[in-house]
């Protein structure tokens, strides 16, 4: 059995109130290719970004080569009290429908011409106190159990990880973006070299060297000097894997790395891709290239509102959809 | 009658005089600019502090001290004259106990430094550096921010990733305001004479009311000022150029060619 580099147990990410995941469980072993697909605002990028903790995940587990790095099991969410939340809700929604018939009462009585001399005023306040409700719905969040969720804090130890782990997590962890974010102020070796120096406290030479031979896999070796507004999207994505490869990364995430180029410049892209898989890299990759989940990928994740709805081997889903929301996405 | 002749005659007859104006208004912008960026860039980054949830009282409360006083630093340093900032910091100074006039030097290079020099550096600095702070914010905002995460993502600290890869970014969108920056001090170091620091103004006043020539002296006044600022503005031109990697050339036809050197 291959090695397993990263374990995501039950990830779980909300924005405020919107649940962009809910629970996603993953296991990722050495030499994975995974792709994932999934319609826009699937949480696809925010699922990567949580990886590596860009995006702070608000509750899951994920362990690096057998180190768990995040573990939040509980959260507020888990203690929320339906009784007061319900009461509050079912008040909150009295007082609106109160405030909103007392504004239309007045403003009955202005359309019928009434000689009440207040009444601009009164419509004025009653618009008030209708917007001030409004303005304070009601949240779930608000009513979670204080008491119950203390005493479930103080039982499960508390777990907390230093930001310089977190930032060695992520020199191991590496990720490929969309809009490539490469150093605008470095030319394309520097770019590749300087969080080598920072990161992993390589010489100059070292540095250079490594940044040298990634270059020249990715088949950039002859645009060292160059800076990245004097390179097309295809090069410069090119130079982003190079930049992440120097870092020797376990894994390497990719967010729709093809996704900001031009036509004629995907395939010099994918094909970077599809050599570091055969060369047993671990890759995610989220991705809007079926043929290269297709071809490439070992296995494939569909995502759908936060939730992982099928995943398998290629052929399984994409020849054999099971879900009526993947046959859909697939235009099957 | 306006009288050419005067006016050489002034200015060989004043000549040192007038050369450590010049070199004292010359450290006073020069400086006021450096370090006053350099404090702006604290400042800057001052005003941007976020408090977060997760921070612990002490520093939530720190954090938030340390804010309050960079916005109202920057509000009161830009709403108020230069001049009026001189005199309170020197009168405020001596109510402190500290006179700046009795602060002297062993050896007075052309008569420059003295303890009023020493306070108009002061002054000018703070000041450079509330103007400083706003120009560096508005740099650092035209920074595209994919680039933080590119270098977070790497495993590199906030601090290694706004040192080596946005600020630099930050100052260089700057320069050419930050170059304004300078110009402005030049000119406006004019204004510290009212605390008695020897700067061209403080020069070409003194020498105005000793030779009775009043409108000589500041026509005087006003050439040096305009070729000081000509030069700085010129040299500025070339450090911008320089950095965009143009090769300098001052053959006004000759084309600015890329150097790339190829490994
Ligand atoms: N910082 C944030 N604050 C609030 N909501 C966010 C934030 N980031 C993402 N979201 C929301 O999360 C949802 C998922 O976003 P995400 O970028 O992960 O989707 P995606 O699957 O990558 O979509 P796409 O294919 O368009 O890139 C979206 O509805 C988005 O509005
Ligand atoms: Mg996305």
């Amino acid at each position: 059995m291959a090695e397993i580099v990263l374990e995501i147990k039950n990830l779980a990410k909300f924005f405020g109130k919107t649940k962009v995941l809910r629970d996603i469980s993953l296991t990722v072993e050495k030499g994975d290719v995974i792709a994932i697909i999934g319609p826009s605002g699937s949480g696809k990028s925010t699922f990567l970004r949580c990886l590596n903790l860009l995006e702070e995940p608000t509750r899951g587990e994920l362990i690096f080569q057998g180190k768990t790095y995040f573990n939040i099991v509980k959260c507020k969410n888990d203690f929320v009290d339906y009784d007061a939340y319900h009461k509050a809700l079912d008040k909150y929604e009295e007082e609106l429908v109160r405030t909103e018939d007392n504004l239309a009462i007045y403003q009955n009585l202005k359309i019928e011409g009434s000689d009440d001399p207040d009444l601009l005023n009164k419509i004025k306040a009653a618009k008030k106190e209708f917007k001030e409700v409004r303005k304070h719905p009601v949240q779930k969040i608000d009513y979670y159990d204080a008491k119950r969720y203390e005493e479930a804090m103080k039982n499960t130890p508390k777990f907390s990880i230093s930001s310089g782990e977190i930032n060695k997590i992520r020199s191991k962890i590496n990720m490929v973006f969309q809009s490539f974010n490469l150093f605008e102020n470095k030319n394309v070796l520097n770019n590749c070299c300087l969080a080598q120096e920072k990161v992993l406290k390589r010489s100059k030479a070292e540095a250079k060297e490594v940044a040298f031979k990634e270059l020249a896999a990715v088949n950039m070796q002859d645009r060292m000097n160059y800076y990245p507004r004097e390179l097309s999207g295809g090069q410069k994505q090119r130079v982003a894997i190079a930049r992440a490869l120097c870092m020797n990364p376990e894994v390497i995430l990719f967010d729709e790395p093809t996704s900001a180029l031009d036509p004629e410049m995907v395939d010099e892209v994918l094909n970077v891709m599809k050599k570091l898989a055969s060369e047993g890299r671990t890759m995610i990759v989220v991705t809007h290239e079926m043929n290269f989940a297709k071809n490439v990928a070992n296995k494939v994740l569909f995502m759908d509102k936060g939730y992982v709805v099928e995943s398998g081997n290629p052929k399984e889903v994409f020849e054999n959809p099971k879900t009526q929301r993947l046959k859909q996405f697939l235009k099957m | 009658m306006f009288d050419w002749e005067k006016i050489g005659k002034i200015f060989a007859e004043n000549s040192d005089l007038i050369w450590s104006g010049i070199a004292t208004t010359l450290i006073l912008s020069i400086f006021g600019t450096v370090v006053g960026l350099i404090l702006g860039i604290f400042l800057a980054y001052g005003k941007n502090i976020k408090v977060k949830d997760t921070d612990i009282l002490i520093i939530k409360i720190l954090k938030s001290v340390l804010r309050g006083f960079c916005v109202i630093y920057s509000v009161v340093l830009r709403g108020t004259p230069m001049m009026v900032q001189a005199l309170i910091f020197k009168y405020g100074c001596q109510a402190l106990g500290l006179n700046w006039e009795n602060i002297r030097f062993p050896s007075e290079v052309l008569n420059v430094f003295n303890g009023w020099l020493i306070a108009g550096l002061i002054v000018i600095t703070l000041n450079t550096a509330a103007y400083m702070g706003e120009i560096v914010q508005s740099g650092l905002n035209g920074v595209d921010k994919g680039q933080v995460e590119g270098a977070r993502s790497l495993g590199m600290t906030s601090a290694q990733t706004s040192i080596s890869v946005i600020l630099p970014q930050a100052i260089r969108n700057a320069l050419p305001t930050i170059g304004n920056e300078l110009i402005v001090n030049i000119k406006d170091s004019s204004v510290l004479n009212v605390i008695a620091v020897s700067e061209l103004f403080y020069r070409l006043k003194d020498i105005a009311t000793t030779t009775y020539s009043f409108l000589e002296a500041y026509v005087i006044l006003a050439l040096i000022y305009l070729v000081m600022t000509l030069i700085a503005s010129g040299v500025l031109k070339l450090v911008e150029m320089k950095l965009d990697g143009k090769k300098i050339s001052l053959n006004p036809f000759g084309r600015y060619l890329r150097a790339r050197k190829e490994i």
